[in-house]
């Protein structure tokens, strides 16, 4: 750069500069092709390994996907009479047992995530409060993360044996079958039969588990909560958009007249509501969680009163939104169940929510000891300073911890929701290991079952089995995982706090 | 304590106050060990139970030891503890495959469990050294160094975290059988040698090593290769190990792809098989559990060993 | 300072060296740890495969409805309606001029496997250059594990010569030209003579042949069991019951039992997810199950109807009982512990009652126990029931005469020198029906009144599940509409609303 300088003004200064530049830049890049390829040398083992043996497969897969039942035993290419086209795609998306297993992966994944992450994080804020044994605590609750599944399925099996493998058959006192019903018929509580139960679970809370309840509940109401539902999310956002105006008295003008006329509507909603589920709830224990929330939401709204007189607006319009959200998603259930999935209205069986729950029992210590270090990561200055503003108790924690704790939390929902959609090893453990006779009850297969035992079951002249159809299985698969990823990648990683 | 540090009281006065608050300190965080006990508890029950089963003589060795009835301390201590004494042979049993319906009798090394072990165990040290190897070296690269289509490269590594691995073991079975490497312990280790998650953790930790000492390196004279062995590995073993273990935990505990790949040599996790179903026989629940606890044993231990580092090294996982 | 580095570093490098190596070492001969010793040398000199045999058991040739001919040139067996006829060939021995190895997937495990191996030995005597060899040395394999690893090995390469197998298996195989045929060995110059196809056991090789494929034998006998019903004998003498002949018989008993008991006893304990068992009933209810040259399926007859019916009353009205599906042979250890009368399994369960109780497994105490045909329907005159247990499935080799040295070994497990043995051993009724006055095989039926069940049962198993690929899939829908059933409680789902259910998907499986 000094060399530039020195020369006379007189002769075309930034063609010589262009010129030097480029050399340097040459140079540079000369330089950087030559780290470069240094570079690539200390990456190739991996990059090998995992080109061959994880990149290939994928493309290798879709290529087999288009082919009906293979061999490829001579060499690398099935023979040209096998090909298929998207014949296997096609029977994949009109097969019933595709899509519920579809569905049960969304379930349990959805239970996994959600559950695990709460449960974890709340184990988390426990053990950050104590210092003396803390090492001990995480040890110990990290231990079943490192066992293999295969082993403890059968101890799980035995926890959760049921009272009888026929709900036909009556529950006796001194057949508690294991220990879980065993600490039930102890609490009074009804004998499950847990892994071999496959009723939803608000079915057995709310309607003791009858038959068909709510799967076949015969529910007129929701054309009239879809409308109402659909209406009341159009108010919902006439005053949001009153709020977002920014003009203050135009914003009172539209929040009064979308709450004039949601009100009528949320009054009826309300009375179809209560109306319904009286006639809905038919178990003790389900009247009884009913009436705990119904006490509980009011009490919330009790306390909120303050809040809600300042800014009646703004809440109005929050729970038109919500309320509208929710009344779209149970129609969208329920139509569900006109297919393969029967009802989500009554929830996961109880058998998934059995695999879910030895799932987390797995997963729990690696989400603990990920988010402890997160939470001892956050500096206690900036809690006193947060204290000093005069914050406290759960304003604490959604206003401080939760944000300063979100990369964490989101390198754990992105974690565990690709590990939980790819789950194979537990169910296997659990219902094919044992023998050859046990095939894996329809509520709870999952896409990487349906995969083993769709490529890896009997031979068919049908086409339904086969690696073909597997092969589409995995792509599908993939194309789903990786599309979620991104998603939440763009959903909520801009949302997440990097300081 | 700020308090007491700040005023000047006398000495005796001093240590009983010290000790009053932190007994007020200790009584404080009684519930709070409380709970976490039985949380601790409720998450140790399964193996609590696998191992007093694994004692258990064959007559009290059955699943639902339990009565509804009478629920009394006795039945709950019996469903987890062996009230007959304990019956320790069932290890050995476990490990010859000393079955009561197979009628023959191995000794120590031509029994199935000693190939089991030793099949799981090349294999898992096998993949822990590939793993060790890609692993470093390429975390190294994108720590330290600068080339082109770094950021497209890591993004493909990125991608690669989503494929289920159930998905490529098909087509890797025919990548697999092309190399001729099946029938063969080799099949189990080779296609698992590189990890997406270990050349992201000793990444992380590579990058908080300070420049200077890279630049300190350079200037001793220190190639690449000298910097890695003799700074970047020493400072970040907690990564190593870590990386270390999960690669061990990875083929260790693996099923479904030593059962397809690899006739010839069963893992224990295939071997396990055989004591949930020998032949037409109901399970011998106290031989089953004897082994899964001989199973999941090198794991723990390894675990145990080096847990504080490890866990060290997991935490660091979760920060970007 | 330098120094201790080097030292450091060769340290380090033979470390890594050493490593290495044990890792090679174990990589390129994966047996040198892992095979169990098979030292026992082979006591006797293995008979030729051609010897015939002089008498046949005059006991055993009535089988009911699978009925061979001899007719001089050949056998003629029913297929599932069709008459197939077998040409018999020369029947010589064939040893390769080049070593060959055979490789063998089994499922045989434990004592079985040994004896297996053992057995393996005299076909050394005869065949110098063929070499056996069983990759299953740590005996983990079960049947699903490999069709499993043979669904794997026929698309990616790796098929064993002969795995023990199923006939529902065969079809995919077919479909990917994978496997051999053995009806061109059969009549060939190294086939089965007239002798030997009239000795061998007409049902064992009726399952094996398949109508839709030309009536080409794809599977090959080796083992064969049947499912029995086993009583409880001293609880039977206990309650004043008889041995029940039909299923009206064991309903009653059932009955009769739960209610002296107040239900503490029950009749017929069951899996609520073996379709095997299920289906065994049907065949012995007269139910037909499947027709192959009109493709029609039966499972909405009376016929059928009537038996699931017999299970869905026993489960409610609490006479019968349904083992734990998710614990293996939950149901075998509540027969053991004394909770139910009968119990219905293959005959290969006997040795395992056997041990269980002599071991005491589960609190189990020994008791006297028999086992006996199936339960018949009251209008028809003889059992039926099915063939359980697996045969063996060739494939196909690089050369002519590899696939000619595999079929050696297949005709060598049907030889009678071998079967008489094997089915001392392994407690599989023998494939021959000479093989029943082998003196190894007289001696094991005298040791034990029980060793006597399989070759008294095994004459009443003269059907076999339908060979179809996609019986597994309709094994599966079975399997999970039949648990529903037994768990609906409002009587929503009916017996003839489940069957028609499975009518459906396997006449939709069907077109």
């Amino acid at each position: 750069m000094a060399t530039v300088q020195n020369k006379p003004l007189l002769t075309t200064n930034s063609e010589i500069s262009t010129a030097e530049e480029q050399q340097l830049k040459r140079r540079k890049f000369n330089k950087k092709l030559r780290r470069s390829f240094k570079a690539y040398l200390f990456i190739a083992p991996a990059f090998i390994i995992l080109v061959v043996f994880h990149f290939l497969p994928i493309f290798y897969a879709f290529f087999l996907s288009l082919y009906k039942r293979i061999s490829v035993v001579k060499g690398i290419v099935p023979p040209s009479e096998r090909f298929a086209g998207f014949y296997n795609y096609e029977t994949l998306f009109n097969n019933g047992e595709f899509w519920n297993a579809f569905f049960n992966t969304i379930g349990y994944a959805a239970g996994v995530v959600i559950i695990g992450l709460l449960l974890a994080l709340g184990m988390a804020l426990l053990l950050d409060k104590v210092q003396e044994g803390r090492n001990f605590y995480r040890t110990a609750f990290f231990l079943p993360n490192v066992t293999s599944l295969v082993a403890v399925a059968a101890v799980w099996k035995v926890m959760f044996t049921s009272y009888s493998s026929t709900a036909l058959a009556k529950p006796k006192l001194d057949h508690p079958g294991g220990l879980l019903n065993w600490i039930f018929s102890g609490f009074g509580l009804p004998m499950q039969r847990w892994l071999l139960d496959e009723r939803g679970i608000f079915n057995l809370i709310f309607n003791d588990g009858k038959q068909g309840a709510i799967a076949n509940y015969d529910i007129n109401w929701l054309a009239v909560v879809l409308e109402l539902g659909l209406a009341l999310l159009i108010f919902g956002l006439i005053i949001a958009i009153g709020r977002n105006i920014q003009r203050p008295q135009l914003e009172r003008v539209m929040g009064g007249l979308g709450l004039l006329l949601a009100l009528p509507i949320v009054a009826l909603w309300v009375y179809l509501m209560v109306v319904e589920i009286v006639n809905f709830v038919d178990s003790p224990l389900g009247s009884g969680i009913v009436i705990i929330l119904l006490l509980g939401a009011a009490y919330w709204l009790y306390i909120q009163l303050p809040s809600i007189r300042k800014n009646w607006y703004g809440w109005a319009s929050n729970y038109s939104i919500a309320v509208g959200i929710g009344a779209v998603l149970a129609v969208l259930g329920n139509l569900a169940k006109g297919g393969q999935w029967n009802g989500w209205l009554s929830g996961p069986s109880l058998s998934m929510f059995c695999i879910i729950a030895i799932a987390i029992w797995h997963s729990l210590g690696f989400n603990i000891v990920i988010l402890l270090a997160g939470l001892t990561n956050i500096s206690r200055e900036l809690y006193e300073a947060a204290r000093l503003d005069g914050a406290q108790g759960f304003a604490m924690f959604w206003r401080m911890t939760v944000p300063l704790l979100s990369p964490t939390l989101f390198f754990l929902l992105i974690i565990s929701t690709i590990s939980a959609l790819q789950s194979f090893n537990l169910i296997y453990a659990i219902f094919i290991n044992g023998g050859n006779s046990t095939t894996i009850p329809h509520t709870i297969s999952v896409l990487a079952t349906y995969y083993y035992q769709a490529a890896f079951g009997g031979g068919s002249d049908s086409d339904v089995n086969g690696f073909g159809y597997g092969s589409a299985i995995v792509i599908f698969m993939l194309i789903f995982i990786l599309s979620l990823t991104l998603i939440q990648q763009q959903l909520l990683g801009k949302r997440v706090n990097y300081d | 304590m700020i308090e007491s540090t700040s005023s000047k009281p006398i000495a005796a006065t001093r240590t009983t106050a010290f000790q009053i608050s932190s007994i007020n300190r200790w009584l404080r965080k009684v519930p709070l060990h409380l709970l976490l006990a039985v949380l601790l508890l409720i998450m140790l029950t399964p193996f609590i139970w696998m191992i007093g089963m694994s004692l258990k003589p064959d007559a009290e060795a059955t699943p639902n030891a339990l009565d509804g009835v009478s629920r009394d301390l006795g039945t709950l201590t019996g469903f987890f503890w062996p009230k007959g004494g304990v019956q320790l042979e069932n290890y050995s049993d476990a490990w010859t495959g000393n079955f009561a319906s197979s009628g023959i009798k191995h000794g120590f090394w031509d029994a199935p469990f000693t190939g089991y072990y030793v099949n799981s165990l090349v294999a898992a040290f096998g993949t822990v050294i590939g793993v060790l190897i890609t692993s470093t070296l390429a975390a190294f690269a994108f720590a330290r160094m600068d080339f082109f289509g770094k950021n497209i490269l890591f993004t493909f590594l990125l991608a690669t975290l989503t494929i289920p691995s159930e998905a490529t073991y098909l087509p890797n079975l025919v990548i697999v059988s092309n190399l001729g490497l099946t029938n063969n312990l080799l099949a189990l280790i080779v296609p698992w040698t590189a990890s997406v998650f270990s050349i992201f953790l000793l990444r992380q930790f590579f990058m908080s090593i300070p420049q200077e000492l890279y630049e300190a390196g350079q200037l001793d004279g220190l190639g690449e290769l000298g910097y890695l062995w003799r700074i970047a590995l020493p400072l970040s073993s907690a990564a190593v190990l870590t990386s270390a273990l999960f690669s061990f935990m990875g083929s260790w505990n693996s099923v479904l792809w030593p059962l397809i790949a690899s006739p010839g040599t069963p893992t224990v996790q295939l071997g396990l098989k055989i004591f949930i179903s020998n032949g037409d026989t109901q399970t011998q629940w106290n031989l089953l559990m004897a082994g899964s606890t001989i199973a999941i044993l090198p794991i723990v231990v390894l675990y145990f060993f080096v847990q504080r580092r490890f866990i060290e090294g997991i935490a660091r996982s979760g920060i970007k | 300072m330098t120094k201790f580095y080097t030292f450091k570093r060769l340290s380090a490098l033979l470390f890594v060296t050493v490593i290495l190596t044990a890792l090679l070492a174990a990589c390129g001969d994966p047996t040198a740890t892992t095979a169990p010793a098979t030292t026992a040398a082979p006591t006797t000199t293995a008979a030729t495969t051609t010897a015939a045999p002089t008498t046949t058991a005059a006991t055993t040739t009535a089988a009911p409805a699978t009925t061979a001919a001899a007719t001089g040139s050949g056998i003629t067996i029913n297929v599932a309606g069709t008459d197939v006829t077998l040409k018999p060939g020369g029947g010589k021995i064939f040893n390769p001029t080049t070593p060959t190895t055979i490789t063998i997937w089994s499922s045989q495990r434990g004592a079985n496997h040994q004896a297996l191996l053992k057995l393996a030995d005299d076909f050394k005597a005869t065949h110098s250059n063929i070499t056996l060899k069983f990759d299953n040395n740590n005996e983990t394999f079960s049947y699903g594990d490999i069709l499993k690893k043979l669904q794997a090995a026929a698309t990616a390469g790796g098929l064993p010569n002969l795995a023990t197998g199923y006939e529902n298996w065969v079809p995919g195989f077919v479909d990917s030209k994978t496997i051999l045929g053995f009806n061109q060995y059969i009549s060939g110059e190294y086939g089965l003579t007239q002798e030997v196809l009239n000795d061998i056991q007409p049902a064992f090789l009726a399952r094996g042949i398949f109508p839709q494929y030309g009536n080409e034998t794809y599977l090959f006998p080796f083992g064969n069991s049947t499912p029995v019903l086993y009583y409880n004998k001293d609880l039977l003498e206990k309650y004043n019951i008889a041995v029940p002949q039909t299923w009206d018989d064991l309903v009653k008993a059932s009955q009769n039992v739960s209610k002296q008991t107040s239900n503490a006893t029950a009749g017929l304990v069951f899996n609520p997810k073996t379709v095997s068992e299920l289906v065994a009933g049907m065949y012995s209810q007269g139910c037909k199950v499947y027709d192959y040259a009109s493709k029609t399926w039966f499972f909405t007859d009376p016929t059928c109807v009537r038996h699931l019916q017999i299970y869905y009353d026993g489960v409610k009205n609490g006479y019968f009982t349904a083992s734990d599906p998710t614990k293996q042979n939950d149901d075998q250890a509540i027969f053991e512990q004394q909770k139910a009368l009968f119990y219905i399994s293959s005959t290969s369960s006997r040795s395992f009652i056997d041990s269980d109780l002599a071991k005491g497994l589960n609190g189990a105490k020994v008791f006297n126990w028999n086992a006996t045909v199936l339960p018949r329907a009251t209008e028809v005159k003889t059992s039926v029931s099915t063939l359980y247990g697996g045969g063996v499935l060739a494939f196909k080799g690089k050369t002519a005469d590899e696939d000619l040295s595999t079929w050696e070994v297949a005709k060598f497990l049907a030889s009678t020198a071998f079967t008489a043995k094997w089915a001392a051993s392994s407690g599989y009724a023998p494939v021959t029906k000479s093989a029943l006055n082998d003196q190894t095989f007289k001696d094991f039926l005298g040791k034990n009144p029980h060793n006597g069940i399989p070759v008294e049962t095994i004459k009443f198993a003269t059907a076999s599940e339908p060979k179809l690929g996609y019986w597994q899939n309709i094994r599966d829908e079975f399997d999970n509409s039949v648990f529903a059933l037994f768990q609906d409680q409002s009587g929503a789902v009916t017996v003839e609303s489940t069957l028609k259910k499975i009518q459906g998907v396997a006449a939709g499986l069907s077109k």
